[in-house]
């Protein structure tokens, strides 16, 4: 790395009203007004898993929980893909006719499957299939004390549990249809389908309208942040005995729930989210990328290819996160590889990891941390992103502020590049598409963005290590398979990776490669902030309001700051007195 | 033998909504209606869009030399009409390049029934939108228009009780069915539609033939008669009270939790008159299950017409991507890679190999496949000689014109009538080619001229539905936010914004 001679004219950032670097400035404060909430809804995944959970309980039987999940319409909840920029599903709290309609359907259909005659003395116990008629009311109110329970997640009260019972009206208290609707009710009841919190009577010190959450309260959010289902038989004990409340008692059940190995597949949603890993492009296998990917075709034309880029990047996580308790600053810069099949081990130039031993590891300052797996640097097709590149580091990395583009900058970029003349590369193209001088674009794009996607433009749009870019040419003839045209190499172009990507306000260091780009992301030291706000927005389903927010934002970067262990940051947020807390305003 | 909708020669002097200038009359120009107005038979709203854009105004629009009429609507402002006549030749009807179609699809009877309409604008630039074409333009990437969110036309309507006086047998007020991979919904409402009140929000399209058959099909009291269940009491009353305890209990809440627990009523009241129509099933003898032959698109179609037909929906909302139709292309088409139809194909709109090997021949799909809907609809009789397309307004369109992401002279067809409201068999040019033209943000880029709003557009398909304008006037005269660009309003003629609310000159 070497200092520019050159100053940089970052004032460009405040005239093309490009904020860039959000600086922290406010400081941890308890009486800083909590938030308002709003009661969420179970999210999809949280929907599914309560209920299989659920049907585990009733059935005391994964195989016949699940075939009672195939039987019902579980295709027609809402599960949107979509979500916006710096957001999670969980964020997702809209309630729309169609998940009353499909959690109607599924409710109903799940009574149904459950009073069957092979499956009701299951259910609820032998009293319901029992030649003992007298017993059936009593059956039917210690199933709605006994189910009610873990659907609601805390003990039903008396008017609660006689309000259920009454469904099955006019019924014998055992019958298959009314104990069907009996379910449906409890399945579509409010303390249900939505995470109800009263809080205790014991206000916070210092701020208006905010109450400690009760046991019960408290056991919902532990299972739910870190299982996405109910709390389990051991949760509401220790609820039903007030040790969540006490802080041996929690952390006894903190450091249970964590350790479970659903956390762990949670805990990948959230990371596979923050690192936009559900959007990694699928790769158009056509007779242009045959040309492209040259020798390697055969190796590397997996229809699968996608999904072991991301498999290697949640394999990366797991790896640093659970296995040696590492840190953020070692996500950035490992040199070991996960790639566990041909394809993928193919782009890497090294063998594939069996998954037990030791990963194999790259040479050193090669291909350096997350920015370099081919999960972050794929494109979709031949030619390489470093907008999309440099977009992904700003703001899943850093949270700068970077705004979406002008309404009609596309349009001018692509006017300008249509232009062009003669072969270029990427960066070229790139430069002349976003960076023209006195336009919007370039604020943006020439100081914040492209620098950093030309510091991995080492790397081709499938993530092979390359110092020549080639320039492909329509050779005339075609597939005769497809029809399609079959591509040559016209021209072979060098390679520029030399940029000032700008991490910090007036950093001027200059980056050679991915390898100067990586030490110069450790070494601003700004990712674990940026990984606290994002687990906050997880964790608390709402952006962070930095004031209010700021003693659990800072417990989460406090902890992974300085390569402290990924592990505790996840575990952290847990322990913030917000999470044990609601406002009510 | 039907009756003829004639206009006499008074009223077509005293012109459409202005003063008509040009050719004398003859009666065989004028489009009828439709055979026998009878505004009490039930109307029908439908809508289908596709993103991006792109095609060429010349693929796309019928030639000049159809537009035969001149009518000037207002001081300053004279707009451009004429009959839609297909040319027919060796079997295929003609009316542009994209416009076209086998003579055995494209009849007579139903280029009658289309009206090709040019020179409607937002009035703002607005890119990569989901729902900007029924009016909601606070979704997407961009967000150019100040205000609070608009929900689109297809919920209002389908939330009037002017348009659903009656909501026997209607077990979805609307229907919404996209192949969008990012999510986005085509359509967008009030929290809690009951009292129109809370967050605008996207509703939950419903993806794919098979799903959407058992959503519109898939329970109750089956079509064509056969045995229906023995109905169960529904539980929704005791739900209902469950929530209401909750809301009225003595337990803490924040009043956006009460808010939360009213919405969900509002929804348990709209969820239980579903349930209870869908055990009524459908008074109509003709409703039948829908044919699932063909592609997936007509499949659709077929789903969305039997639907209306068997009056289980009067709203339908239809968004497609362009890969969609282009799915249906031959292998030896252009492949579009590397990436996206975005970057590839919508944003190399310029290239003529672009434009004549990718996006005129989606866009024929995509026209070929509304026509579809637009016959199966025809095919279907509400009353005696009345289809139900005679009562329907299918409003076909696209994000943007032909110039990716830009939003001037935006492709709009209407198929149908409205049930008299809706005159059909033009082609109509709104745009006022007096005015100085509009650059587009780039010297190279194609200026147009500007024509009639978006808004008035979205306030013609309402109140051809029967909807009072309090229902979607919010800014002023026309649907929703009226906002327009400096720009852009300043092209515009003294009095075109006072106008917002009237129909559409020559179909309206």
């Amino acid at each position: 790395m070497m200092s520019s001679p050159l100053k940089r004219g970052l004032l460009v950032l405040a005239i093309s009203g490009c904020a860039g670097h959000v600086d922290q400035e406010d400081t941890c404060s308890s009486t800083a007004p909590l938030p308002s909430a709003v009661m969420s809804p179970l999210t999809a995944s949280e929907y599914s898993h309560t209920l299989n959970d659920l049907l585990v309980f009733l059935l005391a039987d994964e195989a016949t929980a699940s075939t009672v999940m195939d039987a019902v319409p579980m295709f027609e909840l809402p599960d949107n893909p979509g979500r916006e920029r710096g957001t999670f599903q969980r964020m997702k709290t809209d309630v729309t006719q169609g998940h009353l309609q499909a959690w109607y359907d599924i409710a109903t259909g799940i009574g149904r499957e459950l009073t069957t005659p092979s499956r009701i003395g299951t259910v609820m116990g032998t009293c319901a299939t029992d030649s003992d008629t007298s017993n059936d009311a009593a059956c039917l109110s210690d199933f709605v004390k006994r189910f009610g329970e873990r659907a609601y997640r805390r003990p039903l009260s008396d008017d609660e549990i006689a309000s259920h019972v009454a469904y099955d009206e006019g019924g014998t208290g055992v019958d298959a249809e009314g104990v069907a609707d009996v379910i449906a009710g409890i399945l579509l009841a409010p303390r249900f389908l939505y995470h109800v919190e009263n809080g205790t009577d014991k206000a916070v010190a210092g701020q208006d309208n905010v109450y400690v959450l009760d046991d019960y309260e408290i056991a919902s959010r532990l299972s739910y942040q870190f299982w996405e289902s109910g709390p389990d038989e051991q949760l509401l004990a220790a609820a039903a005995a007030g040790e969540l409340s006490t802080a041996k008692g929690f952390a006894r059940e903190l450091d249970r729930v964590f350790a479970d190995p659903r956390t762990k597949i949670v805990m990948a949603e959230f990371y596979r989210e923050w690192l936009n890993l559900d959007v990694v492009p699928d790769i158009t296998q056509d007779t242009l990328f045959k040309a492209f990917a040259g020798a390697d075709y055969s190796a590397i034309a997996s229809p699968d290819l996608r999904q072991h880029m991301i498999d290697e990047v949640l394999d990366l996580l797991d790896y640093h996160t659970w296995q040696t308790k590492g840190g953020l600053d070692d996500l950035l810069t490992t040199n070991l590889s996960f790639a566990k099949t041909a394809d993928l081990a193919t782009i890497y130039g090294l063998p594939p990891w069996d998954g037990v031993s030791a990963p194999p590891q790259f040479a050193p300052d090669t291909r350096p941390g997350l920015l370099t797996r081919a999960a972050f640097l794929v494109a979709g097709g031949v030619q390489s992103r470093p907008i999309m590149r440099g977009v992904l580091v700003r703001r899943n990395l850093l949270c700068d502020d970077i705004p979406d583009p002008p309404a009609d900058a596309q349009m001018q970029g692509m006017e300008e590049a249509a232009m062009l003349t003669g072969d270029n590369t990427t960066r070229h193209i790139t430069e002349v598409i976003t960076q023209q001088p006195g336009t919007t674009c370039a604020g943006c794009h020439a100081n914040l963005i492209n620098p950093i996607g030309f510091a991995l433009e080492g790397f081709d749009a499938i993530g092979r290590a390359r110092t020549m870019e080639p320039i492909f040419q329509a050779t005339g003839a075609k597939d005769p398979m497809t029809g399609q045209p079959i591509y040559a190499v016209k021209t072979t172009l060098p390679i520029d990776t030399t940029s000032v990507p700008a991490l910090m306000t007036d950093d001027d260091r200059i980056a050679t490669g991915a390898a100067d780009l990586t030490h110069l992301m450790v070494d601003t030291g700004r990712t674990p902030a940026c990984f606290a706000r994002n687990y906050f927005r997880f964790t608390f389903k709402r952006p962070e309001k930095p004031t209010a927010d700021r003693c659990s934002l800072d417990r989460v970067t406090d902890t992974v700051t300085n390569n402290g262990s990924l592990r505790e940051g996840l575990r952290a947020i847990a322990e913030s007195a917000q999470f044990k807390q609601r406002s009510f305003n | 033998m039907k009756k003829q909708n004639t206009i006499n020669r008074r009223q077509l002097l005293r012109g459409l909504g202005g003063f008509t200038l040009g050719i004398p009359f003859l009666p065989s120009l004028v489009r009828t209606a439709f055979a026998n107005p009878t505004p009490s038979l039930p109307k029908y709203f439908l809508s289908y869009t596709t993103p991006h854009g792109g095609i060429w105004d010349t693929n796309w629009y019928p030639p000049d030399t159809a537009l035969t009429n001149t009518t000037q609507i207002l001081p300053g402002h004279v707009i451009r009409s004429g009959p839609l006549v297909p040319t027919v030749s060796g079997g295929n009807a003609v009316l542009s390049p994209v416009l076209q179609a086998a003579s055995t699809k494209l009849t007579t009877r139903l280029a009658g029934k289309l009206n090709v309409l040019r020179g409607l604008d937002f009035g703002f630039q607005y890119g990569h939108h989901p729902a900007g074409h029924l009016g909601h333009y606070a979704t997407g990437p961009q967000q150019p228009v100040p205000g609070n969110p608009t929900p689109t036309a297809d919920q209002v309507i389908a939330y009037s009780s002017s348009f659903y006086s009656n909501l026997n047998g209607v077990r979805r007020r609307s229907i919404e069915t996209t192949s969008y991979w990012n999510g986005y919904s085509v359509a967008y409402y009030w929290s809690n539609p009951t009292t129109k009140s809370g967050t605008i929000q996207a509703t939950t399209p419903v993806n794919g033939p098979t799903k959407l058959f058992t959503a519109l099909f898939g329970t109750g009291v089956p079509p064509g008669g056969g045995t229906p269940p023995a109905p169960r009491p529904l539980i929704v009353d005791r739900v209902r009270e469950n929530y209401r305890s909750l809301r009225e209990g003595d337990r803490r809440l924040s009043q956006e939790d009460k808010v939360r627990l009213d919405e969900h009523l509002a929804r348990l009241d709209e969820l239980e008159r579903e349930l209870l129509a869908a055990q009524a099933g459908s008074s109509n003898a003709a409703c039948t299950n829908p044919s699932m032959t063909g592609t997936n698109l007509q499949q659709i179609n077929s789903i969305i017409a039997m639907a209306m037909m068997c009056g289980y929906t009067r709203v339908a909302n239809i968004g497609m991507q362009n890969e969609t139709f282009a799915a249906q292309l031959p292998p030896s088409a252009p492949s579009w890679s590397p990436a996206t139809w975005h970057n590839n194909v919508a944003h190399q709109w310029r290239d003529p190999t672009v434009q004549a090997g990718l996006i005129v021949p989606t866009w024929q799909i995509y026209f070929q496949t509304v026509l579809d809907l637009a016959q199966k609809l025809d095919s279907m009789q509400v009353s005696p000689g009345v289809t139900l397309l005679e009562q329907a307004l299918l409003l076909v369109t696209s994000e943007c014109e032909e110039v990716t992401h830009q939003s001037l002279s935006i492709p709009v067809l209407t198929f149908g009538n409205a049930g008299g409201a809706i005159k059909s068999g033009f082609y109509a040019d709104y745009r006022n080619l007096a005015t100085t033209a509009l650059g587009q943000g780039s010297q190279s880029l194609p200026t147009k001229h500007s024509g009639l709003t978006w808004s008035r557009l979205l306030a013609t398909a309402c109140k051809a539905m029967g909807v009072p304008k309090s229902e979607y006037e919010t800014t002023g005269p026309g649907y929703g936010n009226t906002y327009l660009s400096s720009s852009y309003a300043a092209t515009q003629v003294a009095g075109t914004q006072s106008q917002n609310g009237d129909p559409l000159p020559i179909i309206g």
